[in-house]
């Protein structure tokens, strides 16, 4: 009986399109396909989270975006409200729910971030490989419990960190006539501090260490592979690993991205040894900060000037929107160190805690294998292991995954062109569909006579050599100066964007990742070109133009 | 009141509120006042109880809850079916002969006053306690039959999902004492809009901000036309004034509304002369004097019916905020990111919940 495969979030062709009428793949983080654990904690708490923040916040015209799967890909159905009268009525209390965040963002968000930490320090004080059965599974409840609770928050905070967004955009237009397709927009929301650059700083520092330790050329010189083996065989190495592990148990709870599968910095040094490895290779200062502080330079500029040409009515109401806005760039990048990878850090934890009890007790043979699993057999069988053999159940599901990832999953699902499709999109007036996780599908603009076509991120052109990166060991392999070309960006990539000359990305939107970091260093990106890290391969020249938004391959010489 | 059932709104005061409702009485207290609403008439809660006595539907009613146990008419399927029961009873009643020919001849009357054509009228319920939403409202209603009939389905609506739903859920009987009507005359607006007897986005005391549209205020209302944008200030009497090319607006059709373009001559002239917004701000000033100097959210429109200044019509106000206190910073960035990022309906406009003892305060026309 094989009816345990089919998750409650599995797309049903016959119901989901009658209800939804066309869904949307999340490119951005079901690219490759899931494997079943990591699908379906996804489908199930991200559309609660979803749905909750609707609710709570009383978003007018959205109830909740509703994930599905198939063939491991994450497909979005947009529930929208078509009642008059409900959404006015949902309006009223979408205006009284967002005063408090208005009036006190930093004070509310502040607190979130602290019942966060609260809850992943409680969680770990369970020492999953030597408590009991009972006390493993209660972990691995709770757990999913804070996981849940963490996509709560997530999409709370997002949809009024992005409702203020696009009431900065709205007012720029009509005050100012300054919308995203002009640099000074992007320098209004550049140059601020926050908590992932407060790592890179680190990170940085680290390759300072390294320096005066004398350990600089083992790490320049190894492969990723060798460095813990390589370091621990110097004198000064141990002490040197030590105070890196010791960073690594409070900021390392963190993977390349909300995938599961993917290890954590706390688990191994190899990756953050990875991102010092580029700064030794990059040498000098902390760029991040001369940057950073000259951005911020320009940004009160064109502020001063921006504010001077409003009226009395309109300043005081500008810079307060202008300064919440503001926020919402650094919300895009804080909240992936607290919530998202955090919370997908502790999951992946446990998860791991799991499969090494499974290993010990018999019922499957490697670690890993807890991923092609889904929660309701982990709790059918934790407390009894020994009595179950899941390893048909593994073997079919690594079967069906590997399958899963032969194909390319279709952008929508549903009987719709994409023209048909992107109408929809646009109708929905979402801020993260049309933001964060699709963006707006590229346009074609042959009097251009660009390779790729996409949307632009952050401004400026720059030519170089490309630097396909498919995942974390291939960043290893980037050189300075170097054009990044990739599916997507991880927020734990942040220090690389210092070396490179640009990015270009084959999902995202102008709060997306990339973008926002692009901006802060100063760099173009052009992202949404859907075939890049299929066109482009590494050693070809390319000009990435940021303020157009597309990108032009000029030779295809691989080097 | 002795035997009468039907009152002009210039005989009736707010004090009528358990005879009429408090729709009707307070129409009755805003024409007293000398505030331009619509002309028209009440019929009062004896109106209801007398039909639904001599017609025998209070009779019907009965024998058909009689059916149910008291728990089973709380049950959602149960009362939403009861009340399409109940409504198609009363519906299925004539008037008494006397009755309908009063109505039709006041009817007459409203029409004489416009100029003698068939008017269109809003045949609007009006109970005695606020229940927002609970009851019905016909709009553009012609011709006497039409006008009878519909007064007929306002006191049908005494049992709507809404209504019953809510009685039944609390335990309270299926019948209500009687609920009032009032008839008035539609405004046959050649323009209409919004005004605001205090800054909507800054909270200034001292500025009117007027928006004017061709046709109904629905476009205004719904915010998909740019309108004609004055900005009034109270103690200069200056004037800003911004034209807006208007293509579309909101008119009455066969049944309903409907959205035509406007002729292009049109588009661009602005839709209020300087005698009507002078009328219109003089109005502003006697609407928030009537209401304690609370600021008011006004909408109001010009019969083109009618030649003067009494062409001017208060269709509905209501306090923008309770006690006449700015707004805080943070209520109106919360208006305006409701209003911009997600295109607003009357989002704006609209006040937090009112208390019941403001229901009294909103005239609806």
């Amino acid at each position: 009986m094989k009816s345990y495969d089919i998750t409650p979030f599995e797309f049903d062709p016959d119901y989901d399109l009658k209800v939804f009428k066309v869904l949307f793949l999340d490119g951005t983080h079901s690219v490759p396909p899931w494997k079943p654990m990591n699908g379906w904690l996804w489908a199930e708490h991200c559309t609660h989270g979803l749905e909750w923040a609707c609710q709570t916040l009383s978003l007018p015209t959205l109830k909740g975006l509703s994930f599905r799967l198939h063939n491991g890909g994450g497909y979005i159905g947009i529930y929208l409200i078509d009642d008059e009268e409900e959404i006015a009525r949902r309006e009223d209390a979408f205006r009284e729910n967002l005063v408090p965040f208005l009036e006190d963002y930093d004070g509310h968000w502040q607190r979130a971030v602290a019942e966060m930490l609260g809850h992943y320090a409680r969680l770990k004080e369970t020492h999953l490989d030597t408590c009991s059965e009972v006390d493993l599974l209660k972990n691995f409840d709770d757990t999913l419990d804070v996981y849940k609770r963490q996509w709560e928050l997530h999409f709370l905070y997002m949809y009024v960190v992005f409702g203020v967004f696009m009431l900065f955009e709205s007012v720029c237009k009509e005050w100012l006539d300054l919308d995203d397709t002009k640099p000074e927009f992007h320098k209004l929301m550049s140059g601020f501090d926050n908590k992932i650059f407060q790592i890179d700083r680190e990170m940085w520092q680290f390759s300072k260490l390294a320096g005066e330790l004398g350990l600089d050329k083992i790490i320049l010189e190894s492969d990723s592979d060798d460095y813990v083996e390589k370091l621990n065989a110097h004198p000064n190495g141990p002490a040197f690993l030590t105070k890196l592990n010791a960073f690594l148990d409070v900021e390392g709870w963190r993977g390349s991205g909300c995938d599961i599968t993917i290890p954590l910095w706390v688990e191994n040094p190899r990756a953050p040894l990875v991102v010092i490895k580029q700064f030794l290779t990059k040498g000098g200062d902390f760029s991040l900060d001369t940057e950073r502080l000259r951005l911020a330079g320009e940004r009160d500029l064109i502020e001063a000037r921006l504010l001077a040409q409003l009226d009395d009515d309109k300043r005081e109401y500008f810079q307060t929107i202008m300064s919440l806005a503001q926020k919402s760039g650094n919300f895009s990048e804080e909240h992936n160190q607290y919530f998202d990878l955090y919370g997908h850090a502790m999951v992946r934890r446990v998860c791991l805690g799991v499969g090494r009890w499974f290993v010990r007790q018999g019922t499957f043979d490697e670690v890993e294998d807890i991923f092609y699993l889904n929660p309701d057999e982990v709790r059918r069988a934790l407390l009894t292991a020994d009595m179950h053999d899941y390893r048909p159940l593994v073997a079919r599901r690594k079967a069906e995954w590997e399958g899963w990832c032969q194909n390319e999953n279709p952008p929508i699902l549903g009987d719709m062109s994409m023209d048909e499709a992107m109408g929809v999109l646009m109708r929905s007036n979402d801020s993260i569909m049309l933001k964060v996780v699709v963006g707006s599908f590229p346009v074609a603009r042959p009097e251009l006579k660009a390779d790729l076509y996409g949307v632009s991120g952050s401004p400026g052109v720059a030519e170089g050599k490309a630097r396909l990166v498919m995942n974390e060991r291939d960043l290893n392999d980037l050189q300075q100066g170097e054009i990044l070309v990739a599916p997507a960006t991880y927020p734990s990539w942040t220090p690389v964007f210092g070396m490179i000359k640009g990015v270009v990305v084959d999902r995202g939107a102008s709060l997306s990742h990339a973008a926002i970091v692009g901006r802060e260093y100063g760099i173009p990106v052009v992202m949404n070109v859907f075939d890049g890290s299929k066109k482009i391969k590494t050693g070809m020249r390319i000009r990435v133009d940021g303020d157009q938004g597309v990108v032009y391959i000029l030779d295809g010489e691989t080097a | 009141m002795d035997d009468r059932w039907l009152f002009w709104f210039n005989e009736l005061r707010g004090a009528d509120i358990e005879a009429v409702g408090k729709k009707c009485a307070n129409l009755g207290e805003m024409t007293h006042a000398g505030m331009a609403v619509p002309p028209g008439f009440a019929l009062s809660l004896a109106a209801y109880q007398r039909f639904m006595r001599e017609t025998g539907a209070n009779d019907d009613i009965r024998e058909y809850v009689a059916r149910f146990a008291p728990e089973e008419l709380r049950v959602y399927g149960v009362y939403a079916e009861a009340s399409r029961e109940l409504r198609k009873i009363v519906e299925s009643k004539l008037m008494p002969h006397d009755m309908a020919q009063l109505v039709i001849e006041n009817y007459r009357k409203l029409c004489a006053q416009a100029g003698g054509k068939e008017v269109a009228v809003a045949v609007r319920s009006s109970g005695t306690v606020s229940a927002p939403g609970a009851y019905e409202t016909y709009l553009n209603i012609r011709g006497a039959d039409e006008v009878v009939f519909n007064v007929i389905r306002v006191w049908s609506s005494a049992f709507s999902v809404q209504a019953l739903g809510a009685r039944m859920v609390k335990g309270q009987p299926v019948e209500i004492p009687g609920l009032g009507v009032a008839v008035l005359k539609m405004v046959n607006a050649r323009a209409a809009g919004v005004a605001f007897t205090k800054h909507p986005t800054t909270g200034d005391p001292n500025k009117i901000v007027i928006e004017a549209t061709w046709g109904l205020g629905e476009s205004v209302v719904g915010g998909d036309v740019s309108p004609d944008r004055y900005v009034v200030n109270k103690l200069t009497g200056g004037i800003e004034k911004i034209i807006n090319p208007k293509t579309k607006q909101v008119v009455y059709g066969e049944k309903g509304t409907e959205q035509i373009d406007v002729p292009e001559e049109l588009q661009n002239q602005a839709c209020l002369s300087d005698d009507e917004l002078a009328n219109l701000v003089d109005l502003c000033g006697k609407v928030e004097d009537y209401y304690e100097g609370v600021p008011q959210d006004m909408e109001w429109a010009l019969d083109q019916d009618i030649v003067g200044p009494d062409k001017l019509f208060l269709v509905q106000t209501r306090n923008i905020t309770k006690t006449g206190e700015q707004k805080t910073k943070a209520q109106v960035l919360a208006d305006m990111l409701v209003k911009r990022a997600y295109g607003g309906r009357a989002a704006v406009r609209k006040d937090p919940a009112p208390t019941s003892a403001e229901e009294g305060n909103k005239a609806d026309a």
